[in-house]
């Protein structure tokens, strides 16, 4: 009895453990994908919103999206290798495309710090830029319509003199 | 015209010139009325990058060259998915309201720029085709397997000899998926665009 209770405690505990010890993740398709797979697809997607940030801050990131299509290629690949069941092809697929997000998000982190604002100073500068022109034409047509006045009003009292 | 008139008329003027120099930041402010609605764009071309000559007569064993292609009007840089599936006209009827419930055989995955595309080629090829042409029944073609770009998918795909047109037909189908941040998922976008198929039975 003693002995089935133990047996009893290690079968809860495995049943308790196991799914978590075993790195499966559920995919589309019934198939089950690699966690390098999924992770390597964790890596593309960081490195998107890098990229996405620095494209918000005005950098040109045409580059960077030619890069992440290329990890974007080696994880479509390692998905059909799945699907194939080529899981070393897969996970050395997955590899290619981790390194390649991982690549491009320093360098979409380090355009983003050089660009940072530059979008935003670019528009900053046309609001500035305009901002100053409508006050310098204010101020001229306002110097402009003083002397007008002053010398319309000496025009005015000249007629009267004469007159 | 006495003072007064001037007056008027320079503080036209001022607003006239005012407006011009505040055109600039204007542009930034308004929103254009010619801004269209955002949008993707799925594709497929012949193997010229034409729109013409696509496979249709399809015989095992031969490899036919296309290419699909994925255009960005979405105003922002995507990430999209395009899904390929394989099936006969009952699974993969081509229309844009909903993907295939077929499972994905092939995809691709491209990050495009707004106002810019991209394009892959694709290699197709089926094999192990079987023709059960019993007496007295219609005949049934079966395609055992589907090659896209190199990649060998078991389909068994089957079709019923159609005597409307007189042959057997599949389609290979493309789906375009984009990725949406805000639900971390893609996200279908209402487009399909596929190949209809004749094979040729053995």
């Amino acid at each position: 009895m003693h002995s089935w209770t133990k047996l009893l405690t290690i079968s809860i505990l495995l049943v308790l453990v196991i799914p978590f010890s075993v790195p499966w993740v559920s995919a589309t398709n019934g198939t089950t994908v690699p966690s390098v797979v999924s992770e390597a697809e964790g890596a593309l997607l960081s490195a998107y919103n890098v990229v996405l940030d620095a494209e918000a801050s005005g950098a040109n990131v045409s580059d960077l999206l030619n890069n992440l299509t290329v990890g974007g290629e080696y994880l479509a690949e390692a998905y059909v290798n799945v699907r194939l069941g080529n899981s070393a092809e897969a996970t050395r697929l997955a590899g290619l495309c981790r390194d390649v997000a991982s690549d491009v998000q320093s360098d979409a982190a380090a355009l983003n710090v050089d660009g940072n604002g530059s979008g935003i100073g670019d528009n900053a500068g046309v609001i500035f830029g305009s901002v100053v022109a409508v006050i310098l034409v204010i101020v001229a047509c306002f110097a402009v319509w003083n002397v007008f006045k002053r010398n319309y009003r000496q025009k005015m009292t000249i007629r009267g003199g004469s007159a | 015209m006495n003072l007064d008139d001037y007056r008027r008329l320079f503080i036209v003027v001022t607003l006239c010139l005012a407006l011009i120099a505040a055109s600039p930041a204007l542009v930034m402010l308004v929103p254009s009325e010619g801004d269209a609605k955002p949008f993707s764009e799925l594709g497929l071309m012949g193997p010229n990058n034409t729109a013409e000559n696509y496979p249709y007569n399809v015989s095992a064993g031969e490899m036919y060259n296309f290419y699909v292609d994925v255009a960005n009007q979405m105003g922002d840089p995507e990430y999209y998915a395009v899904y390929v599936k394989f099936g006969n006209s009952s699974e993969l009827e081509l229309t844009n309201s909903e993907p295939s419930s077929l499972s994905t055989l092939y995809e691709f995955r491209c990050f495009v720029d707004d106002e810019a595309s991209w394009e892959s080629p694709v290699s197709f090829e089926v094999q192990d085709l079987t023709l059960m042409n019993e007496p007295g029944e219609t005949p049934v073609l079966t395609v055992g397997e589907a090659v896209i770009n190199g990649a060998v998918f078991p389909v068994d795909s089957s079709v019923n000899w159609n005597a409307e047109y007189a042959g057997f037909y599949f389609r290979l189908s493309f789906e375009l998926w984009r990725y949406d941040s805000a639900s971390n998922d893609f996200v279908f976008q209402d487009c399909i665009v596929g190949l209809r198929l004749r094979i040729n039975s053995p």
